[in-house]
Parts: C-alpha cells; sequence; structure tokens
C-alpha cells in the first residue's frame, strides 16, 4: 500500500470517528420499569418499558378532567395502580410524554402520594 | 447755594426717600400657596348591628354567613351542594360504588365495569371520588383484579 492511500485511509477513518462521535457521546443508563410493592412504588422511564423484551410489562399514567391515574404491571402480571384527585399531581401526569421518565408512590388506599415526571438524555429513545 | 436752590435739595431728597420706603415695603400681602386639593378621606361608619328588617338579613348575619364560608373554604371544604344535588350525587355514588363491586366480585376490570364508572364518575366531587376509586384501587393493588386497559 502505498503511503498516499495509507494516508486516505487513516483519513477516511477519522472521518467516520468524528461522524459518530455525537451518537456515543453523553451518559447513559438503563431505566426500565421498577416496582417496589413494600414502599409502594414505581419508578422508570416509558419508554424503555416499552422497549423491554417481555410482552407483558408496562407503565401508564392517564386523566380525565376531575381523576389521574397511573398504573403499572411487572413481567409476572403483576398490576399496581394508584389515583388522584390532586389539581398539581394531574398536572404532571398531563405533563407526560412517551419518553418521559417516572416515580410515583402510593398509599395503602391506592391514592397517589408522589407523583414525579422528568426528561432526561440518559434514557434510550422509544424503539419500535 | 441760593435758599431756593436748598430747598429744592432738600425736597428732591425728601421725594426719594419717600419713594425708597415705598418701593421697600412689601408689595403686597403675601399670598398663601394654594393648598393642595384636599385628598378626600373614605370615612368608614363602623355600624352597630341592625335587627333584621322587612327587606332581609341584618348586616350582623351576612357577615356571620361570609365568615363562615371563608372558614369553611380555608379548611378544604367544597361548598354545601343546592337542595337536590346531593340526592343526585348518592345515587351517583351508589351506581359507580355497584359498578366497582361488581367488577371486584368477578376478578376483571373490563369495559363494561369501566363504562359504568365513567357514566358516574363526572357528578362526583374529590371526596365521593375517593369513596368511590379507593376499593377499586385496593383491589389493584391486592391483585384481586386483573386490569383489561385503563382503571378510569
Amino acid at each position: 500500500m502505498s503511503r498516499r492511500l495509507k494516508l486516505g485511509v487513516i483519513a477516511g477513518l477519522l472521518a467516520l470517528t468524528a461522524g459518530t462521535g455525537a451518537v456515543i457521546a453523553g451518559a447513559k443508563q438503563y431505566f426500565p420499569l421498577s416496582i417496589d410493592p413494600v414502599n409502594r412504588s414505581a419508578s422508570g422511564g416509558l419508554a424503555e418499558t416499552h422497549n423491554t423484551a417481555d410482552t407483558t410489562s408496562y407503565a401508564e399514567c392517564g386523566s380525565s378532567s376531575t381523576t389521574g391515574y397511573c398504573t403499572f404491571r411487572n413481567p409476572a402480571g403483576t398490576f399496581y395502580s394508584c389515583f388522584t384527585t390532586d389539581p398539581a399531581q394531574i398536572a404532571v401526569i398531563r405533563s407526560m410524554s412517551p419518553d418521559s421518565t417516572f416515580y410515583v408512590a402510593w398509599d395503602t388506599a391506592g391514592v397517589c402520594t408522589y407523583v414525579l415526571s422528568y426528561a432526561s438524555s440518559r434514557v434510550a429513545p422509544r424503539s419500535p | 447755594m441760593t435758599p431756593r436752590r436748598a430747598a429744592a435739595l432738600g425736597g428732591a431728597l425728601a421725594l426719594a426717600f419717600g419713594a425708597g420706603l415705598y418701593l421697600a415695603r412689601p408689595a403686597s400681602p403675601v399670598r398663601a400657596a394654594a393648598p393642595p386639593p384636599a385628598v378626600a378621606e373614605r370615612v368608614v361608619v363602623e355600624r352597630a348591628g341592625q335587627a333584621a328588617g322587612p327587606r332581609g338579613a341584618s348586616l350582623d348575619e351576612i357577615r356571620a354567613a361570609v365568615r363562615e364560608e371563608v372558614a369553611r373554604r380555608a379548611e378544604g371544604e367544597p361548598p354545601a351542594p343546592p337542595p337536590g344535588r346531593a340526592e343526585e350525587v348518592r345515587a351517583a355514588v351508589a351506581k359507580a360504588s355497584a359498578a366497582v363491586a361488581e367488577g371486584i366480585g368477578r376478578g376483571v376490570w373490563s369495559d363494561r365495569e369501566r363504562g359504568e364508572l365513567r357514566a358516574q364518575l363526572a357528578q362526583l366531587g374529590p371526596a365521593e371520588i375517593h369513596e368511590v376509586l379507593s376499593p377499586l384501587f385496593q383491589a389493584i393493588n391486592a391483585q384481586q383484579l386483573q386490569l383489561e386497559g385503563p382503571p378510569i
């Protein structure tokens, strides 16, 4: 291989590396659905829960004009759910997007006691 | 200097002195600056309680009613529903609770039970919603109920 060809190959590899730099940079965290029945809480990323290999687990939150709810199902098919009539918590639920990350806690009456939704660059986007 | 000239000079001096006195006096009585327009003061007259007149409640009764309502709102209590409305709400609670009980009894929360619940939920206030939904969500969390779709 001539010296000129070697230089061309090296330049091409450098260009490829530079092109993919934006994709591999930044902290990453796998954040699938995690349910703690003892402490009555659940957390995870909606997109990563969607991306899990099993076909059973899911997480969802929704609201009507007066009531909000969140429901979680683990891979074993066990359901956990809470509801709220607190306008502030309903507002948090309505702020969620399909890629939101969440933490939800509830009491023994099934009432949501804490609803957190946040967006993070660390979690993976939803894939089909 | 002739006496005539001395008399003329004296007269001129007298005239000049008089003119000086005249000019040195205050030109006119100092006019006080116009006072700023009087600010209209709002006078709140606290009237003693009046007995109910032929036209309605007395001032004291109105005050007591306002205080009572403000206190109730401060404690987070909803305003009392108008007569007749309470019966409708209780009927809606009964229907919604029956749908929840039926779903728990069957072990499944399907479109049918959810539809019956939804038909009533819109008529309920927060307290009634808690009354109806707590048994449903407790059953879900106790794994007594399989969800087919959203709970509400």
